[in-house]
């Protein structure tokens, strides 16, 4: 019998309770994003991924990051898996609703957007298997519970026999601004870094991007610009830094990508002639 | 009990303001849901055989080499405790020819010798002693052991998966419930007696056992007089539930400081529900019942096993007279009342007066039990 490790517990019923997150971000407070639960649970019966309160009317997409560890007592095997093969995502039905017969709501995969997945990849007991997924709940009918439950798949019956071990997990919600932003790529030189970011748009287009960096003393440096290739100028060559990008359009700004940390260069050319050196 | 004084505050809250917990709306279940029998099957094995369910109280087999048989849905078992104190669940039947092993309901013994071919084996499966075996052959003793089936024992209760092969984690089982039944201190209890109810189909009984609903109108005679109609302090912990009466004595408590409540416990009720079978429940002046209740081979039927139990032995004549009445009121209670009312439900589920019942905000227990039978069926069949 698959089991779960934490539980999903309600004091009282039908008090529900809504989590505002601001996001703190490059050292201002970012508009408030749609509400949204801060974290999964697990329940009985429903050994797998829970969010434990339902995220607001307004979300349109919601972004789960999420590591289990692997405690089948065996292999968990994904390598003839795609990404959207790994993971099965449902909307739990109304309250009152008859629950034999009304089904959850099950996100089709193309509904689902994949940053990390473990997809091509086995994990030995014990190792840590992670996700990052945005998963679009709008086409849950209206009066669902906004209530989401993931179910990890995998070759073989290995997560239908054992739990998974939750043991970390972040959510976030857009309600039109752009969502998954992560820099892609990052080209250090002696003073500057230059970085892509990537981000989905949202409800309209991305209208800028801002980047951020700070070195271990905590000095920062930003840049923005309508460009997803930004560069920081003027910093300390051979240093440690730690960059986290956002995206930007007319509903709002994204949350902030997972911080990258990154060091200067000690000695050598600096970018822009490194590109010119190697461009014909 | 640890949570008593914020379950009688809650209560003694429900109690002035004429309230009670809520769920967040009605629900609608269509009568299929009971009388649908390949349905039944379904949920039946999922809930029941794929899952763990709780099979008798650690209290019912003290000792190491205590012993119990049961039939459950159809299997029997044999129930030990070996000599380091694990609990073992064994399907009571030789692995030779099929008898069943141990006859007896209970006792202490550290061996089991089949009647039919004398086979033997000892309260860990082991199959001992193969009687004849010069002239029977060989037998391959670590193969031929009793069929062992998951089992685990937590704050007093032996659960197990009647499915074999098929294992379980408890702890993961029960979450922080656990907690709550080991505050009920089962193991510290005695068992007074123990009886057979046959009752109406599953879930029509359950939904009996998980609302106060009723009480003011079925049990004039008998529990309704000490609990407060209508009044439920409500939790969950995934499937399993505790429900929290207020006693008629709640209003003692108004204008009383909470912190100087000496004994909040005697205010309220509690029953822990450990889903999908077992209700304790009426932990009351030193007795308490102990149901667990069994689909029947359909949907029309179940069988419970109740017990009642004793906080001290009862020795003086006073003390066996308080746990007689308890145990009688009890029988009255459920059998009498509760069972034979919903008798009258079973016998008119197909009537065509109703093609769903609606079951109420104040019912969140057993919106909740359905909420989770639906959810374990949906699990073990992948969400079809």
């Amino acid at each position: 019998m698959p089991s779960p490790k934490c539980w999903t517990t309600s004091r009282g019923a039908g008090e529900a309770s809504h989590l505002v997150i601001s996001i703190v971000l490059l050292g201002s407070v970012k508009s408030v994003m749609a509400d949204c639960p801060d974290h999964f649970a697990t329940d009985l019966g429903n050994p797998h991924l829970y969010t434990e309160t339902e995220w607001s009317p307004e979300a349109e997409w919601v972004t789960a990051t999420f590591s289990l560890t692997n405690e089948s007592g065996g292999e968990v095997d994904f390598t003839t898996l795609a990404p959207s093969e790994t993971l099965d995502a449902w909307v739990r039905y109304p309250d009152g609703s008859d629950p034999y017969s009304t089904p959850p709501y099950k996100i089709p995969d193309e509904d689902l957007i994949y940053r990390l997945s473990p997809a091509g990849s086995s994990f030995e007991t014990g190792a840590v298997i992670s996700w990052k997924v945005a998963m679009y709940v709008m086409g849950a009918p209206e009066d669902y519970r906004r209530e989401l439950k993931v179910l990890p798949t995998a070759t073989g019956d290995a997560f239908s026999e054992f739990e998974p071990n939750l043991i970390s997990s972040s959510l976030s919600c857009s309600s039109g601004e752009p969502f998954l932003a992560e820099i892609t790529t990052i080209e250090a030189g002696l003073d500057e870094i230059v970085l892509s970011i990537l981000a989905e748009t949202g409800r309209s287009a991305i209208s800028s991007y801002h980047a951020s960096c700070e070195n271990s003393a905590g000095v920062t440096s930003v840049a923005s610009g309508t460009s997803n290739s930004l560069t920081l100028s003027d910093l300390d060559a051979g240093e440690e830094y730690s960059c986290a990008a956002t995206a930007t359009n007319s509903w709002g700004t994204s949350a902030s990508s997972d911080p990258t940390r990154i060091y200067t260069l000690e000695s050598g050319l600096p970018v822009w002639l490194l590109y010119e050196a190697s461009t014909p | 009990m640890s949570d008593a004084l914020e379950l009688a505050k809650r209560a003694l809250q429900h109690f002035n303001e004429g309230s009670t917990d809520r769920a967040p709306s009605q629900m609608r279940i269509p009568l299929s849901a009971y009388t649908d029998e390949s349905r039944f099957q379904a949920e039946r094995e999922a809930v029941f055989f794929d899952s763990p369910i709780a099979a008798s109280l650690s209290l019912e087999l003290p000792e190491p080499g205590d012993f119990q048989t049961q039939t459950i849905m159809g299997v029997p078992l044999l129930l030990t405790r070996d000599r380091d104190g694990t609990a073992h669940c064994f399907i009571n039947v030789c692995r030779h020819r099929g008898a069943k092993v141990c006859q007896q309901e209970k006792g202490h013994q550290a061996r089991f010798s089949c009647p039919y071919h004398a086979w033997t084996y000892n309260n860990r499966g082991e199959l001992v002693g193969v009687y004849g075996e010069e002239s029977f052959g060989e037998v391959d003793r670590a193969t031929m052991g009793l069929t062992e089936l998951a089992c685990e024992e937590r704050a007093g209760v032996i659960f197990v998966c009647l499915t074999p092969g098929k294992a379980f984690d408890i702890d993961a089982w029960l979450g922080e419930f656990a907690d709550k039944l080991a505050d009920q201190q089962l193991t510290n209890w005695h068992l007074y007696t123990e009886r057979y109810l046959q009752g109406s189909g599953w879930k029509a009984t359950m939904d009996g056992y998980l609302e106060v609903y009723h009480h003011d109108s079925v049990h004039g005679k008998t529990v309704g007089p000490h609990t407060v109609g209508n009044l439920l302090v409500h939790d969950t912990w995934g499937a399993h539930q505790r429900m929290a009466f207020a006693r008629k004595n709640i209003a003692e408590l108004n204008g009383v400081p909470p912190e100087s409540w000496a004994q909040p416990e005697s205010h309220i009720r509690v029953v822990h529900s450990v889903f999908p079978n077992l209700s304790i429940s009426a932990i009351l002046g030193g007795q308490c019942l102990v149901g667990f209740i069994y689909p029947g081979e359909t949907s029309t039927t179940t069988l419970t096993r109740q017990l009642i139990l004793s906080a001290e032995i009862p020795t003086t004549e006073d003390e066996q007279t308080a746990v007689e009445t308890f145990s009688q009121m009890t029988l009255q209670a459920v059998r009498d009342e509760d069972y034979a009312l919903v008798a009258t439900v079973q016998g008119a589920l197909r009537s065509g007066a109703n093609d769903s019942f609606l079951i109420g905000r104040n019912e969140p227990a057993v919106q909740h039990y359905h909420n989770a039978i639906a959810a374990v069926y949906r699990e073990q069949n992948a969400f079809t």
